[in-house]
């Protein structure tokens, strides 16, 4: 009876379980219009598909460190100049 | 998406020869071709994602209902009724998944190579809700079947019904969870 109790409770503690990462702001959106680059470009270059750049321009996506790596790569800029985990300040 | 041409190409991969491997390769390589220029948008909007999610549960839902309705007797007319509009019912759900797996774009049954890392949590996060809402039909299911005691071997239609809705939610609902629940997919 233990037993069972403790399996509902962790099927429970599961089913309520909604894990919510800390933001990490980008300016993807700002520095890939500036180079003039379209969305689906972007992608196929950083090999994702074109609704995850919009999902990580939103900021409803934070990237693992290998595609962020790609996406420095990409746009050409230092990955802390894309990727904070403070938000940017406009124009900077 | 991940470079395709590793995955049927690469003679490193020792699954490559596979023929369901490269069965899995073809259907996904001829859908991602066709996605963006046919009538494939208009499933990936959420209301007929969900529309059609309704759909396939009370597809789902009729099949084993239908089996209290049946008349035993194989000489009776309606012997024939349910033998056809079971069949029709079967034929009707496999109707409703092929949109429906169209609609999140084969996420739910696509292997890694054709997923991005975002995708790949998508998926394994339906099946994870997936799991837990198979136990909880299942343990609910056999609650009530052993609740209400019915003796179902007066009811084969039943048991059949019941089976084949089971065999189908069960192949089916990782990709029920994500039309449900993607905003945007």
């Amino acid at each position: 009876m233990k037993n069972v109790a403790l399996m509902l409770h962790s099927m429970y503690a599961i089913s309520v379980s909604r894990y919510k990462e800390d933001p990490v702001f980008n300016r993807i959106e700002e520095l890939r219009t500036h180079k003039g680059i379209s969305r689906q470009d972007f992608a196929d270059e950083v090999g994702v598909h074109y609704q995850t750049i919009g999902y990580l321009e939103r900021g409803e996506y934070s990237p693992s460190l290998s595609l962020a790596l790609k996406i420095a790569l990409a746009l050409q800029s230092p990955i802390d100049h894309i990727f904070s985990i403070n938000p940017f300040k406009k124009g900077k | 998406m991940k470079e395709k041409s590793t995955i049927a190409n690469n003679p490193m991969n020792p699954f490559a020869k596979l023929s369901f491997r490269r069965l899995e390769t073809y259907e996904m390589e001829r859908f991602s071709k066709r996605e963006e220029t046919s009538g494939y948008k208009k499933l990936r909007k959420k209301g007929i994602r969900r529309r059609l999610v309704i759909a396939e549960l009370l597809l789902l839902l009729t099949l084993p209902m239908m089996g209290f309705f049946q008349d035993r007797s194989k000489e009776s007319p309606t012997h024939l009724y349910f033998t056809v509009s079971f069949f029709l019912i079967v034929f009707l759900l496999y109707c409703v998944v092929f949109p429906l797996r169209a609609g999140i774009r084969l996420i739910a049954d696509a292997p890694d190579d054709f997923l991005d890392e975002r995708q790949i949590r998508l998926r394994n996060t339906s099946y994870l809700t997936s799991y837990q809402l198979l136990a909880g039909i299942v343990t609910a299911l056999i609650a009530i079947l052993l609740g209400i005691g019915v003796d179902f071997s007066n009811y084969p239609g039943v048991t059949s019904g019941l089976f084949v809705s089971l065999l189908v939610l069960i192949t089916i609902l990782p990709t029920m969870v994500l039309a449900w629940r993607e905003k945007e997919i």
